[in-house]
């Protein structure tokens, strides 16, 4: 059965596809060495001191911007815990801290979240 | 199974962790992403631009851009090896474009020597000749298209995204690209051994 003009075309294409494939041209040396320079010259300028403060100036923004986020994440796990802790049916008791009606808020809260509003206090 | 701490074994660390260790200052790992990537850029710089000194300038920015990137690369966004052929294939249509069309198919693909007492010889040379010959003819888009699908043999979807287009667009590039190849190609088919009614 003869072949149409373009089942031969497709059957020569994939043949030259296929050699071309296995024929992928080699690094010479030179070449190797030139991309290793650059590589080795653009990566010791971005861990200069210059580079690495900026870095870290970055994560000190990051780490100042989540101190409120984490205070107000303790003080809603604080009141959670409170509301699984409480060991009467009442509430107000549970609140009430014996006889005296004059307690400190900051007891209900983890120092974590303590530190975090200084910082704030700090910072503002 | 991939290890993806680079350290531990860096031969087969994913791109993307590698790009990490480079970002951190690591060098080696700079070394081994040169191993596993330039070959295949400089493959596809070299057929579409035709041209040796060229590719390799192409692929030597294409890796330049990849380490002053490292430190902002965001995980998951992409694989490395698809940003490299995405630089890669912008600074071969840069470079295509800066010509003028010079490309004559009958004075590339015709090999120098005597074909019939050569045959043998004739296959390797010749047939790359003829196929570099062919995909010089083809509008870029065309060219690299068919390069990216044929010979680094890179899906639809990654072709598209390399080249910024859908892969309806990829799909007829190929398509026309492997149309073209074959008009051009069709004359030579006896000389590169393709003749017979198989």
């Amino acid at each position: 059965m003869m072949m149409t003009n373009d089942a031969k075309d497709d059957l020569a294409l994939e043949a030259l596809f296929e050699g071309a494939r296995s024929d992928a041209p080699g690094l010479s040396p030179d070449f190797m060495a030139r991309l290793e320079a650059d590589a080795d010259a653009v990566i010791a300028k971005q861990t200069t001191p210059a580079a690495v403060k900026t870095t870290i100036s970055l994560r000190a923004r990051i780490a100042a911007a989540m101190v409120p986020v984490s205070g107000l994440a303790a003080a809603t796990l604080a009141g959670v815990w409170i509301g699984f802790h409480v060991p009467s049916s009442d509430f107000a008791d549970g609140l009430a801290f014996g006889d005296s009606a004059d307690f400190d808020v900051s007891a209900f809260l983890p120092a974590v979240a303590l530190s975090g509003f200084s910082d704030l206090e700090v910072d503002g | 199974m991939q290890h993806a701490n680079p350290e531990a074994a860096p031969d087969v660390a994913p791109d993307a962790a590698l790009l990490v260790a480079v970002a951190n200052g690591d060098a080696s790992a700079a070394r081994v992403l040169i191993e596993r990537l330039a070959p295949r850029l400089l493959s596809h710089a070299t057929r579409v631009l035709s041209d040796r000194t060229e590719a390799e300038d192409v692929v030597q920015e294409t890796l330049v851009r990849l380490w002053k990137v490292a430190p902002e690369w965001r995980q998951g966004e992409a694989k490395v090896s698809t940003w490299c052929f995405r630089v890669l294939v912008n600074l071969c249509t840069d470079k295509l474009r800066a010509r003028k069309p010079t490309v004559d198919i009958d004075a590339i693909a015709e090999p120098a020597a005597d074909l019939q007492s050569v045959v043998e010889q004739m296959t390797d040379t010749a047939r790359r000749d003829a196929l570099n010959g062919a995909l010089a003819t083809l509008p870029e888009r065309q060219r690299q298209a068919v390069v990216l699908r044929h010979i680094e043999e890179r899906s639809n979807p990654e072709i598209a995204e390399i080249m910024d287009i859908g892969v309806e667009a990829v799909e007829s590039l190929v398509a026309r690209g492997k149309r073209a190849l074959g008009a051009a190609l069709r004359g030579k088919r006896a000389e590169l051994g393709y003749d017979d009614d198989q």
